[in-house]
């Protein structure tokens, strides 16, 4: 018999020509290679560089630009502490400060943010507020870079007398808590809003997954679970320096799901008030378009095509049914692998076009997108992106708020399932195609919430 | 409670191994004495200092009172070196009055303390731990793992513990005497260093424990039956039980392919063997030349090839001529081996 040759594509996959439509594997082992490169947040750190190097400001010109914006008759002042340039950088932590800036700066506040020069994959060493750099925006310009000292000095000084003043801790990644919750403690008028994005509370590891592979589900400190992780050993501390923040500045904490509060809560031992804030909603279309029996299933990934975002088992799909007339593979984003029988459409979604994924998966055609995180998403802006796109959506049971959140926006229009073999299964028998076919298809838009804005007002009675 | 006394044995290629294991055993088990045997010499300007390590006591090769142990060493490769001289340390710590004695393989680490051993050794005058405990179902599993065995040894002799009891001593000086003499890599002749001999210990002494506790000497051998787990109590499990040791055997060779093998597709091991590599990489031996062993090459650096040892071992009359098998130069054994033929 003659050998049948194999041919290897660039990242080592094995593609048989002669062979069309069979199981593909990998020379190498993706989810290996991610245990193998996993390392401490220190290690990782100790390549991150400062975003500026420019040399802080006069305490005068920060104070002089807080005047000169009248913070000290403005309705209210938000002083806003996050781990990167919100105005800069998209994503969807930095999407909800968007929004809640534009929410509040329409109704007369004063929006000041800070983020750390040195950006970082854990929280800062304990350093000296002087010693502390940050760069300063307000009401969405950047004001330049600033010692936390002269913060501390600028935000008290104007802030005793201040009647509405919030501090709204956004994510501390990069941050020294301790200066901060010194900075919350000198304004005892003030109140403060902690946001649960993620479980950085609970370990450096933000997404809490252990050795960048697993949900660890936060296990005790000191267990045998956290001395084979990287982030083990920043853990101990790590916790004790947030815990200390939270008894100090007594927020009041927000999450973008009340599936990431509970884990959060449940591991924090938090007992202060919380609020259960989603960053947006569907609105839905009241028709939807008949769905198409003519034409394969177009499958879709949504976002970047990461082994943490679930890629590997979207290729493996893909490869698998190559030359299965009943499916179609595409992938949207920014990002190609350029694998076989994936189609890749390019879409970046931006501060500009905030709508651009869903209505990619609108033109596209999408009938059915994958979220197979292996994170425990605290929201899913991908997931929403596909129940408006008019999209049946498969997640995994593992990903945090994927399941419950697709269940409750669309409930005729999704399924959560638990491995990835239940996943083949459901292409392979084709049961998918009927799921599919007898699901909910109206589109949508998405609507922003007014984040920690929203809150606010209505305290404030300014909504 | 009688004290631990707990070695392994190595030579300096594998101090960054002993290092792991020690630091584990040291976690959970802070008032064992922990004995570091040696088979090697140090390099010049290698810096050992038994006070920055986490042994309490080194013994050489030399003081295990050998008859010329540098003549019978010649014999041995570095695994069957390493593996001989366990029966001989084992016996001198028994018989200079430690109540319980631990062996276990450089390449182990502990994940949690070892109650059962300790339990056991209070019933039992010698302690094993098999392969594998389970039978196999499929033929993969029957050719790597049960013919393996059968091969190999039904226990594996990464760990052996003994109580000071007349059997345990009776067992210490069998083990030392056949070690001293058998101690070879030689599979078609029914012998694999410490191994195949200790099928024979249920038959030939009382008191034999088998620890089947599938959380006990974790390897890619078994791992196939004792899937590893972790749990969100954090705690890390193999067969369901809470792991008390794994043994990380050729990681950096086969053996890491072999635990692909095992883990049909789960990951759980692999995160405990990049932790692994990590701790080898905190406890490398810096300034170690790579592949050091003194034992493994003659006077003029040269590496001794194994049909010289094999020949060494095998000639009495080749032993009784050349009295230092090591020297190099015309009259020495390695020329003779050259003139012979041997390669």
């Amino acid at each position: 018999m003659d050998a049948i040759p194999n041919d290897y594509d660039r990242r080592g996959v094995i593609v048989p020509p002669t062979l069309e439509g069979w199981a593909y594997r990998l020379r190498r082992d993706p989810a290996r290679e991610t245990i193998n490169h996993a390392i401490s947040p220190r290690a990782r750190a100790a390549h991150w560089q400062p975003v500026t190097r420019e040399d802080p400001l006069p305490r005068e010109e920060l104070l002089s630009a807080l005047e000169d914006a009248g913070v000290a008759q403005a309705a209210g002042w938000a002083v806003v502490f996050s781990h990167d340039h919100y105005l800069t950088v998209f994503g969807g932590t930095q999407n909800c400060m968007n929004d809640e800036e534009a929410a509040l700066r329409h109704a007369g506040w004063t929006y000041l943010h800070f983020c750390p020069v040195q950006p970082l994959p854990m929280l800062s060493d304990p350093v000296p507020a002087h010693m502390m750099r940050l760069v300063a925006s307000l009401n969405g310009v950047r004001l330049g870079v600033v010692t936390m000292a002269d913060v501390a000095t600028t935000v008290t000084l104007l802030g005793r007398t201040h009647r509405n003043l919030t501090f709204i801790i956004h994510q501390l990644l990069g941050h020294a808590p301790e200066l901060i919750a010194a900075l919350v403690t000198a304004c005892p008028n003030a109140q403060t809003v902690f946001w649960a994005h993620d479980l950085f509370a609970l370990c450096p590891s933000v997404h809490l997954l252990r050795n960048d592979i697993s949900f660890c589900g936060s296990p005790p400190i000191g267990s045998p679970a956290c001395g084979i992780c990287p982030s083990g050993s920043e853990r101990p501390g790590h916790v004790t320096r947030m815990g200390a923040f939270l008894a100090n500045t007594c927020p009041t904490v927000l999450a973008p799901s009340a599936t990431i509060l509970k884990v959060w809560q449940r591991h924090t031992g938090f007992t202060g008030p919380t609020r259960v804030v989603p960053p947006c909603r569907v609105e839905f279309q009241s028709e939807a378009a008949p769905f198409n029996r003519g034409r394969p299933l177009r499958v879709g990934h949504l976002g970047a095509p990461l082994f943490a975002k679930g890629w590997q088992a979207f290729e493996s799909l893909a490869r698998w049914h190559q030359g299965d007339p009943r499916y179609e593979f595409i992938q949207l984003g920014t990002l190609t692998l350029d694998v076989p029988n994936i189609r890749h459409i390019y879409t970046q979604v931006s501060r500009e076009d905030r709508h651009a994924m869903v209505k990619a998966v609108i033109e596209a055609g999408v009938d059915v997108a994958i979220n197979w995180s292996l994170c425990y998403e605290s929201f899913s802006f991908t997931a929403m992106e596909a129940v408006a796109g008019g999209a049946f959506v498969i997640a995994r049971k593992g990903a945090g708020n994927v399941g419950s959140l697709v269940t409750a926006v669309a409930p005729n229009r999704a399924c959560v399932i638990e491995t990835e073999v239940e996943l083949q299964a459901l292409f392979a028998e084709g049961h998918i195609l009927e799921l599919a076919a007898g699901a909910d298809r109206r589109t949508g838009h998405l609507v922003p919430s007014q984040g920690t804005g929203a809150i606010l007002l209505q305290e404030s009675g300014d909504a | 409670m009688p004290k631990v006394h707990c070695y392994t044995s190595i030579s300096f290629s594998y101090l960054d191994r002993a290092r792991v294991l020690a630091e584990t055993v040291r976690r959970h088990h802070p008032d064992w004495t922990m004995w570091l045997l040696l088979s090697d010499d140090a390099p010049p300007g290698f810096r050992f200092d038994l006070a920055e390590e986490d042994f309490d006591h080194v013994v050489n090769i030399r003081d295990l009172g050998i008859d010329d142990y540098r003549s019978w060493a010649f014999g041995h490769d570095v695994v069957e070196l390493c593996t001989a001289v366990k029966g001989p340390m084992m016996h001198k710590l028994l018989s200079e009055g430690a109540e319980f004695v631990v062996y276990l393989d450089p390449d182990i680490a502990v994940f949690s303390p070892l109650d059962h051993v300790v339990d056991m050794l209070g019933r039992h005058s010698v302690i094993l731990t098999p392969h594998i405990a389970t039978p196999e179902s499929s033929l993969a599993g029957i050719l790597d793992n049960e013919i393996g065995s059968l091969k190999h040894g039904v226990y594996n002799l990464g760990f052996v513990a003994v109580r000071a009891c007349t059997e345990g001593k009776r067992f210490a000086g069998w083990w030392r005497d056949r070690l001293l003499q058998f101690c070879h890599d030689d599979v078609p002749n029914g012998l694999f260093t410490d191994q195949r001999w200790c099928d024979l210990v249920p038959a030939l002494f009382r008191d034999v424990g088998i620890l089947h506790n599938p959380a006990y000497n974790v390897a890619s051998w078994n791992l196939g039956n004792r899937p590893i787990t972790i749990g969100d109590d954090g705690m890390i499990r193999a067969g369901g039980e809470v792991l008390r040791f794994f043994h990380f055997t050729k990681v950096n060779t086969a053996g890491e392919g072999m635990l692909a093998r095992y883990s049909y597709g789960d990951t759980e091991v692999f995160e405990l063997l990049r932790w692994y590599r990590e701790r080898l990489s905190a406890h490398k031996a810096d300034g170690l030349p790579d592949r050091w062993w003194i034992y493994g090459t003659y006077a003029d650096g040269t590496t001794i090839p194994r049909s010289h040892r094999l020949t060494w071992r095998a000639r009495w009359d080749v032993r009784n001529h050349f009295k230092d098998p090591f020297l190099s130069g015309p009259s020495g054994y390695q020329a003779w081996c050259a003139a012979e033929g041997l390669r």
